[in-house]
């Protein structure tokens, strides 16, 4: 069973409304991890599939909510484009993420910074709420202001405001030109030399920093790339090695993300040149510094010092830090979508702290 | 000053209590200025004015008026184009004007803090020393505000490549109707929870009032070019911009304008358009020396292989300044041709254009008014300027109709009633056409939930069921709007 899903999914919210069952948006599971347990019944979006519309000179795509993210991904690269921001792929294969979960999440990869978020990219939702109604906004156009945006809004939401069951998504041109570059810096080093390198016009996609390894990749035109890299000594990195390595830092394969380890995963967002921890830990740096995983088992260390950096930070499956003010606001916008909270979500705005 | 409102004397003691008199308005000669923004056809006077200089004294303001349930009209520079600092004449307009400090340029992270009522290109220019500038550029950057362009997600001629504000803002402090202040986001990525920064960015302020934005700044480009074409039919010139996206280029800049456009920005600028084109692009290529001087060479191919008949490229910042200021003019310049204009917003997928335009035509002979086109050619957003006199009885109205039909075309090619101006006041009736009852509903939901006191720039940016209602979808037949009595600003 797959294609257009709407009516029974419209139909299974308004029953589970008029019997109070609360349900959950499932897509295909990726993101599990990151979400505590959910004492609901699923509302199945999986089934949900197809890429509806897409138009390459348009640079906007519209696909089902529960289209595989990979078959979008698919889909745009047979056309030269991407979706910028590179949404992870989560999970075990084929079942690595739908549209709707990534954009739900509001996860972008490894190109953040310089491709801007999934959330970026979103232009218009039919959104299915918390009374069973479905709704359209925004579009297919780049721009549009009319009324408030809550397009952009499902992204990071994780389902607490609707099913999505249409996304548009603005995409992008595929680089003529990629090349990645191995420098070997301690993570000092490596955060002085993002500091440099953000001033200049070099056209950075990505960095990491790992193991005494910083990792650059610059994409463009042809000329520029290599322009970019003369001033550097490093490595240059086989294309294919090169690819292997960043789909594995997007979709947190890399070793460095091995559920084995025994300490808590931490994703700690911070000013990209704030100063590195002082405390001792492992550590992987993406986004010129601004996103920075860390392997900790002190949670207040943690949190201090993303707090002392203007930052935050979020434990993999703990629930995510809401300021009180903010949570409190969040919580009626949750019910100006959801009145009779049948979505729950991973989003908790009533015990956030 | 009117004072009809209830407690009129009681919440002019207490604005006095928190305010300086430097910070309160209240006589008809001061109120003036505020009456209308940048759509000057409608006009009211507010009651007060108040111009704090603190987050505190906005608190505070806030504070009072939800006591009093006086309504609070946030203004920034006052040149929106859609009514949305329109006053209420019961109401309180909150200009931001003296908030206008630059807290700090941070050039390691790539950000800078700034007060509300900082221009937009005060932004660049305080950045400029560290070779950075703020991306989003209206045209209207001298004046406009960054708080008014927060409020109505302004665009610029650079967004395709570079976004809109909701791009480049990274974080905002707001003052909500509870007189809470809410700190979102900062110099990060991204920020925990819903993205209220997402909701506030064109929210209009409706939502909120925005005392603090963070904004990203961008390393300036290396290198420019400018390239003037001109085409002999319009359609020509559309399918060029697509030709163009096709290749896998996003030009820095892609604009069009038809030929009445190109005729009185010719007069008023001088910037060496070719006046027997149909229509122009301006396009800006920028990057490296090399890039731009590839991506020159390709552009041009594309655009000859498109039928062009006029080609310049510019690589002197002196020439693409001549070549741009007649875009950038074209506003003032179209306005010197007829004593009224009406700047129209739709957003229509490219493809469409030629479509649009033609409909634009016929609706230019049916109402006998003339139109003059300007485009952000790259995004889709067009912006056609009906010209009228508004000393000529009923031409207001007319002009008014013309730009609900066209604004129903934009919808009908799967497009938006607005692009980067906003709802406002002005474009409440097209709102009818483009959203339903329960869309709209959810548009109060979040309202309510946002400012359950209904107090912050009511009766703006979304129709109410009833007058959509009454409108009868909005279809206004040759010129004449139903049910005229109905206050349509
Ligand atoms: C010649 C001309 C050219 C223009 N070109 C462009 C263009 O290229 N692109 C574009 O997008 N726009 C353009 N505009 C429209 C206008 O400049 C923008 O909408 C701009 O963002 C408005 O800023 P402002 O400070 O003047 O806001 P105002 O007109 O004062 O207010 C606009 C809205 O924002 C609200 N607001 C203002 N400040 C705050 C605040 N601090 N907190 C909460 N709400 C607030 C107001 O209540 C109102 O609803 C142009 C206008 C003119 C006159």
């Amino acid at each position: 069973m797959s294609g257009d899903q709407t009516a029974e999914l419209a139909a299974a919210v308004a029953s589970a409304v008029a019997e109070n069952r609360p349900l959950f948006i499932a897509g295909h599971g990726s993101k599990k991890a990151w979400q505590p347990e959910l004492q609901a019944e699923p509302l199945d979006l999986a089934t949900h599939t197809g890429v509806i519309d897409y138009q390459p000179t348009e640079l906007v795509v519209t696909t089902r909510g529960g289209t595989p993210l990979s078959e979008l991904n698919q889909v745009l690269a047979e056309q030269g484009q991407q979706l910028a921001s590179e949404p992870p792929l989560l999970g075990a294969a084929a079942k690595q993420g739908t549209v709707g979960g990534a954009v739900a999440s509001g996860f972008s990869g490894p190109a953040r910074p310089w491709g801007g978020s999934l959330r970026d990219a979103v232009l218009g939702v039919e959104l299915l709420n918390g009374k069973g109604e479905v709704l359209r906004f925004g579009g297919q156009v780049m721009k549009n202001v009319a009324g408030y945006d809550v397009s952009r809004l499902q992204a990071g939401a994780w389902g607490s405001l609707g099913a999505m069951l249409n996304i548009s998504l603005r995409v992008q041109p595929i680089a003529a030109a990629t090349q990645t570059m191995k420098l070997d810096l301690d993570a000092e080093q490596a955060n002085a030399l993002a500091r440099e390198m953000a001033q200049k016009h070099l056209p950075l996609t990505a960095t990491c920093w790992v193991n005494g390894s910083y990792y650059l990749r610059l994409s463009g035109h042809a000329d520029t790339v290599t322009q970019g890299l003369k001033p550097l000594s490093g490595q240059l990195i086989d294309a294919d090695a090169a690819a292997v390595f960043w789909q594995a830092i997007r979709d947190q394969q890399h070793e460095f993300f091995a559920t084995a380890q025994a300490k808590p995963l931490w994703r700690v967002v911070t000013p990209p040149a704030a100063p590195l921890p002082d405390f001792t830990g492992e550590f992987l740096l993406e986004w010129q510094g601004g996103l920075r995983w860390l392997r900790h088992d002190n949670t207040d260390v943690v949190r201090d010092y993303a707090l002392k950096v203007g930052g935050w930070c979020w434990a993999v499956g703990q629930l995510q830090p809401i300021d009180v003010a903010q949570a409190r606001l969040m919580q009626r916008l949750k019910h100006a979508f959801d009145p009779t909270d049948i979505f729950v979500s991973t989003l908790d705005f009533s015990s956030a702290n | 000053m009117n004072t009809s409102h209830k407690n009129a004397e009681l919440v002019l003691d207490q604005l006095r209590g928190v305010l300086p008199d430097t910070s309160l308005i209240t006589d008809a000669a001061g109120l003036k200025p505020y009456e209308t923004d940048g759509l000057t056809a409608i006009r009211e006077l507010p009651w007060l004015v108040v111009l704090p200089t603190t987050e505190h004294q906005v608190v505070e303001v806030v504070n009072i008026c939800r006591q009093h349930q006086v309504p609070i009209i946030a203004r920034g520079a006052g040149t929106g184009l859609s009514g949305g600092a329109r006053p209420h004449k019961h109401g309180v307009v909150l200009g931001l004007s003296k908030m206008n400090q630059i807290l700090h340029v941070d050039e390691v992270n790539s950000v800078a803090r700034v007060q509300p009522g900082v221009r937009n290109l005060a932004i660049t220019e305080a950045a400029k020393q560290f070779g950075l500038y703020y991306a989003p550029d209206p045209s209207s950057q001298i004046a406009c505000s960054i708080g008014g362009n927060v409020a109505e997600n302004a665009g610029g001629v650079h967004c395709l490549k570079y976004g809109l504000t909701v791009h480049n803002v990274l974080g905002v402090r707001v003052v909500t109707s509870d007189g809470e202040v809410l700190e979102i986001g900062g110099a990060v990525y991204d920020r925990p929870g819903l993205d209220l920064l997402a909701l506030l960015c064109g929210s209009e302020g409706m939502l909120g009032i925005v005392t603090e934005v963070t904004v990203a700044l961008l390393p300036q480009p290396q290198q420019k070019s400018v390239i003037l074409v001109g085409f002999d039919e319009v359609t020509q010139a559309g399918a060029a911009v697509a030709d163009i996206i096709a290749a896998g280029i996003i030009p820095a800049g892609m604009e069009m304008m038809d030929k009445r456009a190109v005729e009185a920005a010719e007069q008023f600028a001088h910037a060496g358009y070719p006046l027997d084109a149909a229509a122009i692009l301006i396009i800006e290529l920028d990057g490296s020396d090399t890039e731009v001087a590839a991506l020159t060479r390709q552009v041009s191919e594309i655009l000859r292989s498109a039928g062009a008949s006029h080609i310049e490229c510019a690589d002197d910042e002196h020439t693409q300044a001549r070549l741009w200021k007649g875009r950038k003019s074209a506003f003032p310049a179209v306005g010197r041709l007829s004593p009224d204009y009406l700047c129209m917003d739709g957003t229509i997928p490219r493809a469409r254009l030629a479509e649009v335009l033609t409909r634009i035509d016929e609706l230019s002979s049916e109402f006998n008014l003339a139109v003059a086109n300007v485009f952000h050619a790259a995004d889709g957003n067009l912006h056609p300027l009906i010209l009228f006199d508004a000393n000529v009885d009923g031409q207001t109205e007319q002009a008014m109709a013309m730009g609900a039909r066209i604004l129903e075309v934009c919808v009908e090619m799967g497009g938006t009633v607005t692009g980067e101006h906003g709802v406002g006041v002005e474009k409440l009736d097209t709102m009818c056409v483009q959203f339903n009852a329960a869309e709209l509903e959810q548009f109060f939901a979040i309202k309510r939930a946002m400012d359950s006191v209904d107090i912050l720039n009511p009766g703006k940016g979304i129709p109410t069921l009833t007058r959509c209602g009454e409108l009868g979808g909005m279809h206004v037949h040759g010129g004449h709007l139903p049910f005229p009595e109905i206050e349509r600003f």
